[in-house]
């Protein structure tokens, strides 16, 4: 055992996003408006398309970090992405693990806890050497 | 023993990485593509064996 890292997810990596937009069966689209209350549009560097009748903007930060704004009002962006967008989240978390994970040849197991928490583990491939 | 890292994603999106069987600085350099990709470090907590490594070195820089 080594370390503990607790981390607040950041929105950065747009091609993990949109497969974790599409995984809740939305759309993301670069450079568009969102839509809020009583007819207000917000013009984003991206925007996620809901269901509903507002869409999620993401404006790029000085940190190369996504601001997620939309309008919470009535619920109707929570039923589609999570209470304060956590399941959106989650599963950028997932897609952004799974990713590195890949890239660096880990071998990898993920398992759904009981309290809905994923758990990804990610293992050194072990190296045999075999003298001839 | 196998090297491994635990990752858990909470259902608001939270994260915690959890390096197994690493010594000194090897964990950081394991979970670093992990922590940039996710975001903002909030607590890093260091277990013992992160320090052995580290601890083996400075006594060989003591050395006369």
């Amino acid at each position: 055992m080594s370390h503990f890292t607790s981390i607040k997810t950041a929105i950065k990596d747009i091609e993990s996003l949109k497969t974790a937009v599409e995984s809740l069966g939305l759309t993301l689209v670069e450079n568009q408006t969102a839509r809020g209350y009583s007819g207000q549009k917000l013009k984003a560097d991206y925007v996620i398309k809901l269901k509903g009748p507002y869409d999620i903007a993401l404006k790029k930060q000085r940190n190369d970090t996504y601001e997620i704004v939309t309008d919470w009002w009535g619920g109707h962006v929570e039923k589609e992405v999570g209470k304060n967008a956590g399941q959106l989240l989650q599963n950028y978390g997932i897609v952004c693990a799974m990713k590195i994970a890949k890239e660096r040849g880990l071998e990898v197991e993920h398992e759904k806890m009981k309290d809905g928490t994923i758990r990804i583990v990610a293992t050194e491939a072990q190296t045999i050497s075999v003298r001839g | 023993m196998t090297k491994k890292i635990v990752i858990d994603i909470k259902k608001d999106g939270s994260i915690n990485i959890e390096a197994f069987n690493y010594t000194g600085g090897e964990c950081e350099k394991a979970t670093e593509p992990f922590e940039e990709v996710f975001g903002q470090t909030t607590e890093k907590t260091y277990k013992p064996e992160f320090y052995e490594k580290e601890k083996q070195k400075n006594q060989l820089f003591n050395r006369s």
